[in-house]
């Protein structure tokens, strides 16, 4: 070694480099010596392999059509398909009602108030009066006795009381019915007659007439999966699009007038409305676009437009996505970055204070400052490389076998590594804290990292349900979903608008369920923020507990 | 170390006193120590090594000024680049090799990885283990691992060394070459302090003691001095024989024994003012009586009972 | 220089170093070691001769009971019996009375009149679903308290016995491995019984207290809550033997806690996330919880809401149990009466 090099070799700065090497690599060693180490690291390589194994077979499968808007059950049994009914206005629970069934067709009415008191004609009649009839249909008879429906032969044998009607007595019941004299009867419910009506005052009566039944043929069930696909054209300017391809929001087969008002819930189980999203176009979808204009950023549809696509379009991309999201949140995230901490970073001072191997280390001229953050150096290069490692390898993997034309998803890698960054992240503030837990209190530490580690685990869980909700930001868990968020945002612009879809159109991609638009953008919606402020709290929380546990370490004795 | 005539002592203690609670561990020793080994005396829990701990910075004097080299340990870690410390502790970390585990630690004093293995090969030489450096210290007899905390202490040439119950546990082989080593450190100009609680063992490396007890200091300088200082003190020595009246007749008018006393049937305690003079009489008094003796004891020549008389008369401590 | 000794030393009466450990004499008081010796001028050897206790053993049950007692009685009072931290101890109170809070909710039903009343016994009263959710809802009993309960009390079960060798408190007294292992897993049981039955036991009695029910009611509930019961001991046994199983393969009370709640979390989340992104419930026969949420669900007849068979569930938990079981069981017929 030449002069020049000697005294670079002196310096503060290469002696510090020195000593933190040894620690380093000492923790290293020391980590790479406990079974412990291996099992953990071993069950994190099998989870990624179950998880990888699922995801090969539903690969190789490719995504089943199914049926997102659950219209092609038959729960009535009449033949005809819940799609089909609505087309007509049916409900699918009654099976005496489906398409082409005669329907009762109202003509007019006389009401409680109104000046002439009688009529004539061949119709269904519904309500009350005195009735002298020509023909009566005695084989009208509804489904059941609660429908009111007149039993003339009952009537016929049943002389009215004597008196006046609703002074001196009143009907019984709905479906009552009593015999005057000369084809006179006094009726009080439904019935199907040729004959003149006189209805008391106060009183009313509805009469119209049913229509031939006619015959339409049934549509078999697999004709309502995947019916009414996105109508899109990628026109991002244009806001109203899609078009109802079965027309279950048209409804242009409704043959009843008064189907209007009539009350429906959509398959979404909402009010049946055909503006929905109130923009005064009628079974149509708006496409909402982003402040910068160039990414779709809502979607809503009115009641059952699209509500049907065709799943082997849309599934693969935001399945293939859903998936890199739901496994980097539960299985990088919550479980190895809460996990690999609990096991391994706790115990890096306290286990050498308990064996009494610290006072090799700490009669050396380190600070024990210094001491705590070389150590957990330590921990970190084990866990981080083998969390970037293991993202990186199950990243290769699911890029040269997922969707899409190209043979690697290159796409996916900035996801892959930004999952690793944010695991690597969580296990750096997790294992200063436990680490400063085990200074703190040597004792209860221990405990109070386990009571810890079941909050952090909840409140991930939490935060993937809804990271709006502000008490789970008081979790680290929290911030690194949020990064996670974030990199899928900046990586897929995109995936806001699969997202939208997904949660507008039906899709059970769970694409909805696992990514929603990152939370701390401080009003900007811009992921880069969040990600910046999701960092900042993560490395701000970490340092902080270094400072606090070696200020507490520095002023502890050592027996 | 820049500053010549300004050069601090190695090791300061000014009116240092630690307690632990209601418990005192050492209380208000002042002491200054300077080249050659050192040797620190006391029975268990005589604060010995309470007393290293403050050294080394893992206690914080409940009162006084603890100072390496001038340095407060407490505050600063930078007097430990010129000590090196062997702790009671008797854990290592048994899976690695010595060379590894010296290595490791040398170069937390900034040596570079080569210099480390350089220096840690040379050390281990120095302590005996020149044969096993590629062994796990889990493999190691109890001496081999004394000695290895040792070598440890040595890898960066300290100027103090201080050496906790070194000598603990070991048998007799390893025992005498871990003195000699140490004798080798003190011939070599280094400040060594060593603790024990067996007299004999100090007494085959220094001359040079500190006694502790219950932590106060009870006598420092060269073990011959105090040696003397105690011969001013009496003595006792106690004999079992058969009529201890007979004998007691002999013996005092012999010129060092100044009194007899009878502790217990057959028994018979001489007095003395000069230990070695009465023991050169012994024998021949003894033969002269003609008795059958059981046993011949020194109570007082053991370090209990030396602490004892500095105490101030307590029997047989 | 020889000292003399006295012709023989009785240590009679004095406390045996056992007795130190076990804090508790159990008949070995009578114990006397006589040692004598032969005199010799220059040195002396000791002729030993023990004479054993052989007075009458007390019966297994009772040295049995010592055992439990030790564990049991320790979350009360740790004079003399194990030593549960006072933080654990604060946690499960916590849990205990986490778990009650049905019952003030009931309380209330019972003095607020008309519409508020029902809603809350609508809420809170005996039905399959409050029944079901009382031992096996995920939150927050399966998901918060129940496994933090577990790894609290399991922890250092064995792994302190391995770590501090007083293994040889038991196994240097009349007491075999089977009683050994067998005492650990009554005392682990009934500590979470006590919380997770004794709750659900206090649920269902103060609804009907509280809702003045009369013997009708208490014949349709019965089964229910005989179901609910029965589910919650499954419970608690398969939390025990999989906690003591890896207590027993550990040294650190740590790691044994950590162990059993990434157990019953990793395999929860990783079920649930297959199931969410593959549409398959298979992988839930690998959690404890859902097997057991699952068999739950038949034994109170509610509708089942895993795809896969609840043969499936059975034969898994089945499975797990004797696993677990028989780790713990290989593990203590192994283990060294040593510090490792």
């Amino acid at each position: 070694m030449d002069e020049k090099g000697l005294s670079l070799s002196k310096t503060v700065w290469s002696q510090l480099d020195r000593k933190a090497g040894a620690i380093i690599e000492l923790t290293i060693r020391q980590l790479r010596n406990r079974m412990s180490t291996w099992v953990v690291l071993g069950v994190g390589i099998l989870l990624m392999a179950l998880l990888l194994a699922f995801y090969v077979d539903s690969v190789r499968e490719g995504f089943e059509s199914i049926d997102n808007d659950g219209d092609s059950v038959d729960m009535d049994g009449d033949g005809y398909p819940l799609g089909q009914e609505i087309k007509y206005g049916h409900s699918d629970y009654n099976s005496d009602e489906f398409p082409g069934s005669s329907e009762y067709v109202r003509v007019s009415n006389i009401d409680y108030d109104d000046q002439i008191r009688r009529t004539s004609g061949n119709f269904t009649w519904e309500g009350i009066g005195r009735f002298d009839a020509i023909w009566k249909d005695t084989k009208y008879s509804g489904s059941s006795q609660w429908e009111g429906i007149i039993d003339w032969n009952i009537a016929s044998n049943n002389s009215c009381p004597s008196g006046d009607v609703y002074v001196d007595w009143s009907p019984e019941y709905w479906g009552y019915a009593c015999y005057y004299s000369d084809d006179e009867f006094f009726v009080y419910g439904k019935f199907k007659a040729n004959g003149t009506i006189d209805v008391p005052l106060d009183r009313s009566i509805n009469w119209g007439y049913y229509t031939q039944p006619f015959f339409i043929e049934p549509d078999l069930q697999s004709m309502y999966i995947n019916e009414d696909d996105i109508d899109w054209n990628g026109n991002l300017l244009q806001s109203s699009q899609g078009f109802d391809d079965d027309g279950d929001c048209t409804r242009e087969n409704w043959s009843i007038d008064n189907a209007e008002s009539a009350f429906y819930f959509d398959y979404s189980g909402d009010q049946f409305d055909e503006d929905k999203n109130n923009n005064g176009i009628i079974c149509d979808v708006l496409w909402e676009v982003d402040a910068n204009g160039d990414e779709i950023s809502s979607i809503s549809p009115d009641s059952n437009v699209d509500e049907d696509p065709d799943d082997e379009k849309y599934m693969g991309e935001s399945s293939h996505r859903t998936f890199i999201i739901g496994v980097g949140k539960m299985a990088f995230v919550i479980l190895l970055g809460l996990f690999l901490p609990l096991f391994l970073a706790l115990g890096l001072i306290r286990d050498e204070t308990e064996n009494g191997t610290l006072h090799y280390l700490l009669s050396k001229p380190i600070h024990r400052g210094e001491f705590i953050a070389y150590r957990l150096l330590g921990y970190l290069s084990v866990t981080g490389s083998y969390v970037i490692i293991l993202s990186l390898f199950v990243g290769i993997i699911t890029a040269l076998l997922g969707p899409g034309d190209e043979i690697f998803r290159i796409s996916d890698i900035p996801v892959w590594l930004g999952i690793g960054f944010a695991t690597f992240l969580v296990l750096a503030a997790y294992g200063s804290l436990f680490n400063t837990l085990g200074l703190i209190s040597p004792k209860y530490g221990v405990y109070v990292s386990i009571v810890i580690g079941v909050w952090e685990f909840v409140m991930g869980i939490l935060t993937i349900a809804n990271p709006n909700w502000t008490l789970s930001a008081i979790s680290i868990n929290h911030w690194a979903l949020q990064i996670i968020d974030s990199i899928v945002l900046l990586a897929w612009p995109e995936t806001l608008q699969l997202q939208q879809m997904s949660s507008a159109f039906n899709l059970e991609t769970g694409l909805d369920i696992f990514w929603k638009p990152p939370v701390h953008t401080l009003g900007t919606s811009n992921p880069i923020v969040a990600i910046m402020v999701s960092m900042f709290v993560l490395i701000v929380f970490t340092i902080m507990m270094l400072v606090v546990g070696q200020s507490i370490f520095k002023n502890r004795e050592i027996m | 170390m820049n500053d010549i005539n300004q050069k601090p002592p190695s090791v300061l203690l000014e009116n240092v006193s630690k307690w632990y609670g209601e418990v005192i561990g050492i209380n208000d020793i002042s002491l200054a120590i300077e080249g050659g080994v050192t040797g620190i005396l006391g029975p268990n829990g005589a604060g010995k090594s309470t007393l290293f701990k403050l050294l080394m910075g893992r206690l914080k004097p409940s009162q006084g000024t603890v100072r390496l080299f001038g340095i407060d340990p407490w505050k600063s870690t930078s007097p430990y680049r010129r000590i090196g410390y062997v702790s009671e502790s008797e854990r290592m970390y048994d899976w690695m090799t010595s060379l590894d585990f010296i290595s490791t630690l040398a170069r937390l004093h900034g040596m570079s990885r080569d210099e480390a293995v350089e220096r840690s090969k040379h050390v281990l030489d120095f302590v005996g283990l020149e044969d096993v450096h590629h062994k796990e210290i889990g493999k190691y007899s109890k001496g081999m691992r004394q000695r290895v905390k040792i070598a440890h202490a040595l890898v960066h040439d300290p100027d103090l060394i201080i050496l906790d119950e070194p000598l603990h546990g070991c048998d007799p082989i390893a025992r005498t070459s871990i003195m000699s080593v140490v004798r080798e450190l003190g011939s070599q100009g280094k400040t060594v302090l060593i603790s024990s609680h067996i007299l004999e063992e100090i007494e085959r490396i220094t001359e040079q003691i500190v006694i502790l007890h219950n932590g106060k200091l009870l006598a420092i300088g060269n073990l011959h001095a105090i040696r003397d200082l105690l011969d001013q003190h009496p003595h006792r020595i106690l004999i079992k024989c058969d009529s201890p009246r007979e004998l007691a007749q002999l013996f005092i008018r012999e010129d060092p024994v100044y009194g007899v006393r009878f502790p217990e049937d057959g028994q018979l305690e001489i007095q003395t003012n000069n230990l070695s003079a009465a023991h050169d009489i012994l024998p021949s008094t003894i033969v002269k009586s003609g008795q059958k003796i059981t046993s011949i004891e020194n109570p007082d020549d053991n370090l209990d009972s030396l602490i004892g008389y500095l105490l101030g008369g307590i029997n047989n401590g | 220089m020889v000292t003399n000794l006295p012709d023989d030393i009785d240590i009679a009466g004095t406390k045996t170093r056992m007795e130190v450990a076990f804090g508790s004499g159990d008949g070995d008081e009578d114990m006397t070691a006589i040692v004598a010796k032969k005199e010799s001028n220059l040195g002396a050897i000791f002729e030993q001769s023990y004479k054993p206790w052989d007075g009458e053993l007390g019966p297994r049950w009772m040295r049995n009971y010592s055992i439990f007692r030790h564990h049991v009685y320790g979350l009360f009072t740790s004079k003399g019996h194990r030593h549960y931290h006072p933080f654990v101890r604060l946690t499960i109170l916590v849990i205990l009375l986490a778990s009650l809070t049905p019952i003030p909710m009931l309380f209330l039903s019972s003095l607020l009149p008309g519409q508020d009343g029902d809603f809350l016994s609508k809420m809170w009263g005996i039905n399959r679903f409050n029944l079901w959710g009382q031992i096996l809802g995920y939150f927050p009993r399966n998901l918060c308290m129940w496994p933090l309960l577990t790894a609290l009390v399991v922890g250092g079960m064995i792994s302190d016995d391995r770590r501090n060798g007083t293994s040889a408190i038991y196994f240097s007294r009349p007491i075999n491995r089977f009683d050994y292992t067998a005492m650990k897993f009554i005392s682990v049981a009934v500590i979470l019984g006590f919380v997770i039955i004794f709750s659900y036991f206090a649920y269902y009695t103060s609804a009907i207290v509280f809702r003045g029910e009369g013997w009708a009611f208490l014949i349709d509930t019965l089964p229910l809550f005989l179901g609910g019961m029965l589910s919650g001991i499954f419970l608690v046994l398969t939390y025990t033997s999989i906690g003591l199983a890896l207590s027993s393969i550990s040294q650190s009370r740590f790691f044994a806690a950590i162990g059993f709640l990434s157990i019953i979390y990793g395999t929860k989340i990783v079920a649930l996330l297959i199931d969410m992104q593959f549409d398959t419930s298979i992988l839930y026969i690998l959690s404890p919880y859902d097997c057991l949420a699952h068999i739950g669900q038949f034994l109170l007849g509610i509708e089942l809401n895993y795809e896969h068979p609840l043969a499936f569930s059975i034969i898994s938990l089945i499975i797990m149990n004797i696993v677990s079981m028989s780790i713990l069981v290989s593990r203590i017929s192994s283990m060294e009466v040593t510090r490792e």
